[in-house]
């Protein structure tokens, strides 16, 4: 037998076709066992518009193709209503902190990757290392936040960082806050404090995102409420946006760390 | 009819589909769009006044190409389209071969079963060592957006990412969990971005159960990755039969940059492009193209092409290339009728979800990607209204050589163009009708995203095209170096051929070397600097 998986099969095996047929009805009908009106419209269209394409289509196929696919719609179909598995609800992409006092502080550690590529091109590049905190509204002092690292503030947030688009004065959006290249020697880990000026009146909010690929672990981010620690990354699958960048002339940047 | 086709058997034994044998330069159609497009192209350039775009030669190039591959383009699709009328059809000539079956059959490469398994073990084995490599956080849709693509000012460090099950992921399959939970029935009907899609998360709800919803989406992009290898290589054998012509291809399609640039992205793109080439193989199959067919052969025809391009269409857009195609090439062959059918077909099962979906389940169908294509039109629209000027610039400030390079790199192309060359008569026909149907709907929306990944629905032209230039080349190569044996020529052909694939694969994975540059591009196109 000279097998052509493409359909061309030279032997065409009418039980397996009408076997394949029979799978591929039934795994229409379970597909139709839903247990909301809405699924079951949803599932009622999409099940008639492909499955009864397919049948039609797939009988010009390979016989053990038309198989091979009616036996694993059927089976997609019957694990569709067997197993409880939820479609879990992703960590937000996008949520605030809110800063209303001046015992609060946000805390994020960063160990800066000094052996990777990116890291050694950038500084062999003469690289400047910025600092990126994203918070919401424009900030002026007095009502600002200030940026501390390893314990020394280096700066108060202003207009002037201001980087990105920012569709209105509410939104949030990154501060870029430059740091000398000194502040990498001899220092394994930059520990970054984020805390509201003690002259500000008004609450700030500081953004929180996703984690992925944290250089300190998925608890390097910290938020002590005035009593204690708390971490994003217990409360949100999350960490606050706070970041290492690498940047060369023109903007490039060779690195983006967290 | 049916004695007709018995008639017809012999001489299409007889149709020369070697390279030995091939046929003049291209039916008249191409070359006169091409002889359009430089004639407008050269009064774009030269008759409207002077600005940045023709100010220095690289500029003038770009713009050059830009014009010159959207007017013929268009100049292709108008003329094949226009052709269902005789007396556009009569303008160039008469179809001498209109009632030989397309494509004419011949005996493929492989001989042996086993060989036929083993290569597609082998296109399966890459696909699923690409998708592993290039997933999850190193996946090129999510690198390309981070930072350090230089693309966004706007995104984090992790780019436009969502967690999905725990697993770094595109950042737009955030929008799509509201329909899986709507087919698992977790979740109530929410309109959302992707509602014309549903059939893409449809897919992806059948495999959401038993693996998640991140594994989900994935398997969905290796399993339309996997039939596009599979689907090019069967269109490669049976329109460039006795050649290597469809291996290759499939080659290029397992290392390709569009899927690479998707692998496990939670997006439809890699189930539509299977689809378009499900599509064409179906028209294949089924005949579409042959008017020898008895009347139950042609309806069956009609209904299944209809059928698999709605299909594409509930996936993403892909109805409108694979339409585009079906009447490019179907149009000087093919009576209007058959291709009216085909289309309301399509039409009516794309028009029946939405139908179904704002009636019983309050989707909106609007907002965000579900206008863009309208939006699209109104730009063009405001563009020619503004003068010839304005419509120049738009060639230089949204370079469509940017766009076209941005999906398929110059050695690509180059191949390409090459295989054109190359490729018997009929098949180079079948190819520039499918550049030209999946490229029109790129380059029209252009003005509003330049989008090498709607570019790329050209694949299997490319791919096809680049694998003929290729096994040309490694015959002759063969032919020259090793004399001794057939043994030793095949031997010589394969190694040529591997060592070119290899090349290309080459700069595909060029960003697991932590290079973005062709995910960049294949993200947002080039631009028109070189």
């Amino acid at each position: 037998m000279v097998i052509d998986l493409l359909g061309n099969s030279l032997d065409r095996k009418p039980r397996v076709i009408m076997m394949a047929r029979g799978i591929t009805l039934a795994a229409i009908a379970i597909q139709l066992v839903a247990p909301t009106f809405e699924a079951f419209v949803f599932r009622l269209t999409f099940a008639t518009i492909y499955g009864i394409g397919a049948l039609v289509i797939a009988g010009r196929s390979a016989p053990f193709v038309q198989l091979a696919g009616a036996s694993t719609y059927l089976i997609a179909s019957i694990a569709k209503n067997v197993i409880d598995l939820p479609v879990a609800e992703p960590p937000s992409t996008l949520w605030g902190q809110i800063i209303d006092d001046t015992r609060q502080e946000v805390a994020h550690r960063i160990i800066p990757p000094y052996g990777s590529r990116q890291w050694q091109l950038g500084w062999a590049s003469d690289g400047k290392p910025f600092i990126y905190v994203c918070a919401r509204g424009r900030l002026e002092p007095p009502e600002t936040l200030v940026v501390m690292v390893n314990g020394s503030a280096i700066s108060e947030l202003n207009t002037s960082q201001m980087f990105g688009p920012r569709p209105q004065l509410e939104s949030v959006g990154f501060y870029r806050i430059p740091v000398l290249r000194d502040l990498f020697n001899g220092s394994p880990a930059l520990d970054i404090q984020v805390r509201r000026d003690v002259r500000a009146t008004l609450p700030m909010e500081i953004c929180g995102t996703i984690t992925a690929r944290p250089t300190a672990g998925f608890e390097s981010s910290r938020f002590f409420d005035g009593t204690s620690w708390i971490s994003p990354w217990t409360t949100r699958q999350g960490r606050f946006q706070i970041e290492l960048r690498l940047e060369g002339p023109g903007g490039h940047v060779f690195g983006a760390w967290y | 009819m049916i004695a007709l086709r018995v008639d017809l058997t012999p001489r299409l034994d007889q149709i020369p589909m070697n390279f030995q044998n091939r046929q003049p330069l291209g039916p008249r159609r191409d070359l006169t769009a091409g002889a359009c497009a430089f004639a407008i192209a050269g009064i774009a350039i030269n008759a409207v006044r002077p600005d940045d775009s023709v100010s220095t030669v690289p500029l003038l190039l770009d713009l050059a190409v830009s014009l010159w591959a959207t007017i013929w383009v268009g100049a292709f699709a108008a003329i094949s389209i226009g052709s269902v009328n005789p007396g556009v059809r009569g303008l160039f000539g008469s179809d001498t071969r209109l009632f030989e079956q397309d494509p004419p059959s011949g005996p493929s490469s492989f001989r042996s079963g086993k060989r036929v398994w083993g290569f597609a073990i082998l296109l399966a084995l890459i696909c699923v060592a690409e998708w592993g490599t290039h997933g999850g956080a190193r996946n090129g849709f999510l690198a390309s957006s981070r930072p350090e693509a230089g693309m966004e000012d706007w995104t984090a460090a992790d780019g436009y990412a969502t967690v999905l099950d725990g697993h770094p992921a595109q950042g737009d399959g955030l929008f799509l969990l509201n329909l899986v939970g709507l087919f698992t029935a977790e979740r109530p009907a929410i309109s959302g971005e992707f509602d014309r899609r549903a059939g893409h998360v449809w897919l992806a709800s059948l495999l959401h159960r038993p693996f998640g919803s991140y594994w989900a989406f994935a398997l969905v992009n290796l399993a339309g990755w996997y039939a596009s290898a599979i689907g090019v290589w069967w269109l490669g054998r049976r329109r460039w039969p006795q050649t290597w012509t469809g291996e290759l291809a499939a080659l290029m399609v397992a290392t390709g940059q569009g899927f690479i640039f998707m692998s496990t992205a939670p997006q439809a793109h890699p189930a539509a492009f299977g689809a378009f080439v499900i599509g064409l193989m179906v028209f294949d199959h089924l005949n579409l193209w042959s008017v020898v067919q008895t009347r139950r052969e042609q309806w069956a025809a009609i209904l299944g092409s209809a059928w698999m391009t709605g299909i594409a269409g509930l996936l993403y857009f892909g109805h409108i290339p694979l339409l585009l195609t079906t009447w490019i090439f179907g149009g000087p062959r093919m009576r209007v009728q058959p291709l009216l059918a085909v289309s309301a077909g399509a039409l009516a099962i794309v028009t029946a979800w939405q139908v179904v979906g704002e009636n019983l389940l309050g989707l909106r169908f609007s907002g965000g990607n579900n206008d863009l294509a309208g939006g699209a039109i109104r730009i063009w629209l405001r563009i020619i209204s503004e003068g010839a000027w304005s419509l120049r610039w738009q060639f230089h400030a949204g370079s469509i050589r940017g766009l076209l390079v941005g999906a398929f790199y110059y050695p690509w192309w180059i191949l390409a163009i090459i295989g054109i060359f190359a490729s018997p008569r009929r098949s180079r026909t079948w190819a520039l009708c499918i550049l030209a149907g999946t490229l029109l709907p790129a380059i029209a929306f252009a003005p509003q995203f330049r989008l090498p990944r709607a570019a790329y629905f050209a694949f299997p032209a490319v791919y096809l095209l680049a694998g003929a230039a290729l096994y040309m080349i490694s015959q002759a190569i063969a032919t020259r170096f090793a004399t001794r044996s057939d043994h030793w020529r095949t031997a010589a052909g394969l190694v040529a051929c591997a060592v070119v694939i290899a090349g290309l694969a080459t700069l595909t994975n060029l960003d697991l070397t932590g290079d973005q540059t062709f995910n960049v591009w294949f993200h947002e196109a080039q631009g028109n600097s070189w």
